[in-house]
């Protein structure tokens, strides 16, 4: 993204991209869709400085993975009534293996989902990752590793289905 | 590559085909509005602080701050009823929203319901060409507006939206209702904690079936049951809406909601519908 661009483009370039990370990393396409509009709101705000940093998407989506991070902590703790009387999480059209998927990366602490989903969709290096999320890469492998595990083992496949080649 | 990327991507590809995101516009004048409320806020702060640094001044130089009369303790008024129902504007048919009459005055109000528009055409279904200011009203220092799309035929759900403004047109919007939601004869949603007149308030808003003639809210801890009258939307929409505000015994701190339960009653006084609020969250 140029320096000059403006908050347009930018939206515009990024948008996309990110409502798909965030989706996987809060299962619900509807949350996903609010938390992508407040990240770039402030985004919006801040833009006069953003727009000269290198990658200002970094940014956007650092503050949109912090802020699924505290709805997930919240969450966990109505966790019990929104079973009872929650609406379902907003899903779109997937295959049914796709499904289960996304249904098993919601069982995952949300550390694991940003870890896997940063990893495998948004092609980061571990290092950036550990920027991202604000832990030492050490801690990104160990979570990578465990929610690659945890995936296996709930979808009842090997593990090796889900190495990175 | 890994059989896990591509799944991530098929699911991530489905988010981005379905995913409904405002244009960059919207998301502007929603910054910039946050960041003149941020600096009213700093604005009074500043105030404050002068005006106690100028008090603190004026008494270690001696001289004695002008003392106002002693206030009266007039004890506070006491209303019958905890709760009030909203001064209702209904708009029965307004067309497309382009600020009927009697919409929400001035830029503030063209800025309200243009937001709920925008929140509005999030939800899939339903005309896309044509949003329904339905009804809205002030209580208690605040603007609520209801907005809706016709649905289309075979749509077994209603696209619609609230909102919640301050006085200076900043607040939060919601779309409810959407394919996810099949229609039922009654929902409610609220929003508590608002605070007008030294007083916590809360908003109970809903959907009802036609044939509902009245509303009734029930609420824990004491509150006074509300009775409201729905809002008659019109042939094109298959509910009818109601708003109410209570006001609240306190701040809630927690997730619970002071609404218990939602009944619905016909013109003969029969119950026609009735949700319950089980738990957290400010939904039934």
């Amino acid at each position: 993204m140029a320096a000059s661009a403006s908050f347009e483009e930018f939206y515009a370039a990024t948008v996309d991209r990110l409502l798909g990370h965030l989706f996987l990393v809060t299962g619900d396409l509807h949350l996903a869709e609010e938390i992508i509009q407040e990240a770039f709101t402030r985004a919006s705000m801040r833009w006069s400085h953003l727009r000269d940093y290198d990658r200002p998407e970094a940014w956007v989506r650092r503050v949109a993975m912090n802020l699924a991070a505290d709805r997930a902590r919240s969450l966990r703790r109505q966790t019990r009534a929104l079973l009872k009387l929650g609406p379902p999480p907003a899903m779109p059209d997937v295959s049914v293996e796709t499904l289960a998927l996304v249904q098993a990366l919601r069982t995952l602490p949300v550390r694991q989902r940003q870890a896997i989903v940063l990893y495998y969709l948004a092609d980061l290096p571990i290092a950036e990752i550990a920027q991202a999320l604000a832990v030492p890469s050490g801690t990104v492998k160990s979570l990578l590793a465990r929610g690659r595990r945890a995936l296996a083992a709930k979808l009842g496949e090997p593990e090796e289905v889900f190495d990175r080649a | 590559m890994s059989e896990l990327r591509e799944r991530l991507q098929e699911a991530a590809d489905a988010a981005i085909r379905e995913g409904r995101t405002p244009t960059a516009a919207v998301l502007v004048t929603r910054g910039r509005r946050r960041r003149l409320r941020l600096a009213g806020g700093t604005a009074a702060l500043l105030v404050l602080v002068l005006l106690a640094v100028t008090v603190g001044t004026d008494r270690l130089s001696g001289q004695p701050a002008p003392l106002a009369p002693p206030a009266t303790t007039r004890p506070p008024e006491i209303t019958a009823s905890t709760s009030t129902g909203p001064d209702v504007s209904i708009v029965p048919d307004p067309g497309e929203v382009q600020l009927p009459v009697g919409s929400p005055p001035g830029k503030v109000g063209q800025g309200m319901v243009r937001d709920v528009a925008t929140e509005l055409a999030r939800c899939k279904g339903g005309d896309p060409d044509e949003k329904v200011l339905v009804a809205w009203g002030k209580a208690h220092g605040q603007t609520w507006l209801i907005e809706a799309k016709p649905p289309r035929l075979g749509e077994n759900w209603l696209c619609w939206a609230t909102g919640l403004f301050d006085k200076g047109g900043a607040g939060s919007m919601g779309k409810e209702g959407g394919p996810d939601f099949p229609l039922t004869p009654l929902r409610a949603f609220g929003a508590q904690n608002i605070r007008s007149g030294g007083q916590y308030w809360g908003q109970v808003i809903g959907a009802v079936t036609k044939h509902a003639a009245r509303v009734q809210v029930l609420f824990r801890k004491g509150i006074a049951p509300l009775e409201l009258e729905p809002i008659q939307a019109g042939d094109r929409f298959p509910v009818n809406f109601y708003v109410g505000f209570y006001r609240q015994p306190a701040e809630e701190k927690n997730l619970e909601w002071w609404v218990t339960k939602v009944v619905a009653y016909d013109q003969a006084g029969r119950k026609v519908a009735e949700c319950q609020a089980a738990g957290p969250g400010s939904n039934c």
